[in-house]
């Protein structure tokens, strides 16, 4: 038992602090969801679990959205740590990201990085798949310009 | 004469990349990257079994593996204590066994009001006076209002992350308005109000006076139904068949629910 979680830390903690990055934009943040919710998957019983990397995933949507909606009101968004060159291009992107809804960005993000079909990411996100596409859709609309 | 013109599709694989890069640059340390590299004495790319070319292991390795020991130990207090928040969720077919719930489960929202909602700057004394009220008065706090049609009870949502509204005021607000502090109650919502207001942004922009075009109906309600994904709409004054046409040639289609909504179904009850 304890070895599964020391597996799955090892090969998909990089991946989930990534995708919480890229939601949250900051990686403290990314990092402290990432860390709770490998901390309450360690307290279920995993017997039960039939897909990890699924129910993590999931786990770290659901606590992407509810650390979003408490720092909402922050500014700027997106922290890009001192001391890394930057692209200004990557910068466009980034601003882009930062003002779309949380919800589309969490669509594109999943899309996107993590290249998951649409029917899975409405299933992490808890909505229909036809919406999932009109979120990407209207997305990709606001992020035309930046990748211009 | 000049057509629309066709706009090209988005380069995705780009989209892709510049994601990478922008995870890359987010999820950087330049501390301990540059630590690595004077330490790899100029080697790059990873060693097969992820040591360095030298065979030491690498620092973020031994970080990994110290922060893998307080995951264990708090796994272990967290089994101790009982702790299960990720409560395993079922359903008849066991395709969601392995889901952890979600955390937002938020329901129908519709303003409840009398007539139309787009826009509506003098009230009467009512429910759509009191939203207007209240979104004035605590913009951080308020984040809607709908009527339980079944009770007439008045139900005002306010942001489970904004600052608290002094109940005194709330009563005699809503006092002025026709109701008694036995007639509303509230409720925390699961949704912020910037997204209620992204949404009448939307509607404003589409109908900018809240009327139906062709049609001698008019957008009554609108609400956010967070959980399900979509907006849903009430309309009264036009058939709902014929409304969904008309909003979907300038709303999203997969994004709108549109209802029925009667202005006799928001009427408050009177004032005591």
């Amino acid at each position: 038992m304890r070895t599964d979680i020391v597996d799955l830390y090892t090969s998909e903690r990089s991946d989930l602090v990534s995708l919480a990055a890229l939601v949250l934009g900051r990686r403290d943040q990314a990092e402290d969801v990432v860390q709770a919710c490998f901390e309450r998957y360690g307290a279920t019983e995993r017997d039960d679990v039939r897909d990890p990397v699924r129910y993590l995933r999931r786990m770290v949507v659901n606590e992407c959205r509810r650390v979003g909606r408490r720092s909402a009101r922050e500014e700027p968004r997106f922290r890009i740590p001192a001391g890394v060159a930057v692209d200004s291009r990557i910068v466009e992107l980034a601003d882009t990201i930062a003002a779309l809804s949380p919800r589309r960005r969490m669509a594109i993000v999943l899309r996107y990085h993590c290249d998951l079909p649409v029917h899975e990411i409405a299933s992490l996100m808890g909505t229909r798949p036809s919406t999932v596409s009109s979120l990407i859709h209207r997305a990709l609309h606001d992020l035309r310009k930046a990748l211009a | 004469m000049t057509g629309p013109t066709a706009t090209p599709p988005i380069d995705e694989d780009l989209l892709r990349t510049r994601l990478g890069e922008l995870a890359a640059i987010l999820t950087a340390d330049p501390v301990a990257d540059a630590a690595d590299e004077v330490l790899a004495g100029g080697h790059h790319g990873p060693h097969p079994d992820g040591r360095r070319p030298d065979g030491r292991r690498r620092p973020g390795l031994l970080v990994a593996a110290a922060v893998l020991v307080v995951v264990i130990g708090c796994v272990a207090w967290a089994a101790r204590s009982g702790t299960d928040d990720a409560t395993q969720v079922a359903t008849e077919d066991g395709t969601a066994a392995t889901d952890p719930p979600a955390t937002t489960t938020s329901s129908t929202i519709v303003l409840a009001t009398t007539e139309p909602v787009l826009p509506g700057p003098d009230r009467a004394p009512g429910p759509n006076r009191l939203n207007d009220v209240l979104t004035a008065r605590f913009p951080d706090w308020f984040a809607g209002l709908h009527l339980d049609p079944a009770t007439q009870t008045l139900i005002l949502l306010h942001d489970v992350d904004g600052p608290a509204a002094p109940p005194e005021e709330i009563d005699a607000l809503a006092a002025e308005n026709g109701y008694g502090p036995d007639q509303y109650i509230l409720e925390e919502a699961t949704w912020t109000r910037a997204e209620l207001m992204a949404v009448e942004d939307e509607l404003l922009a589409a109908f900018p006076d809240g009327r139906i075009p062709g049609t001698d109906g008019t957008i009554t309600a609108f609400g956010v139904a967070a959980d399900r994904g979509y907006v849903e709409i009430g309309v009264d004054g036009v058939s709902v068949a014929r409304a969904a046409e008309i909003l979907a040639e300038r709303l999203p289609r997969d994004l709108i629910s549109v209802v029925e909504h009667g202005v006799n179904q928001a009427t408050p009850s009177p004032p005591p």
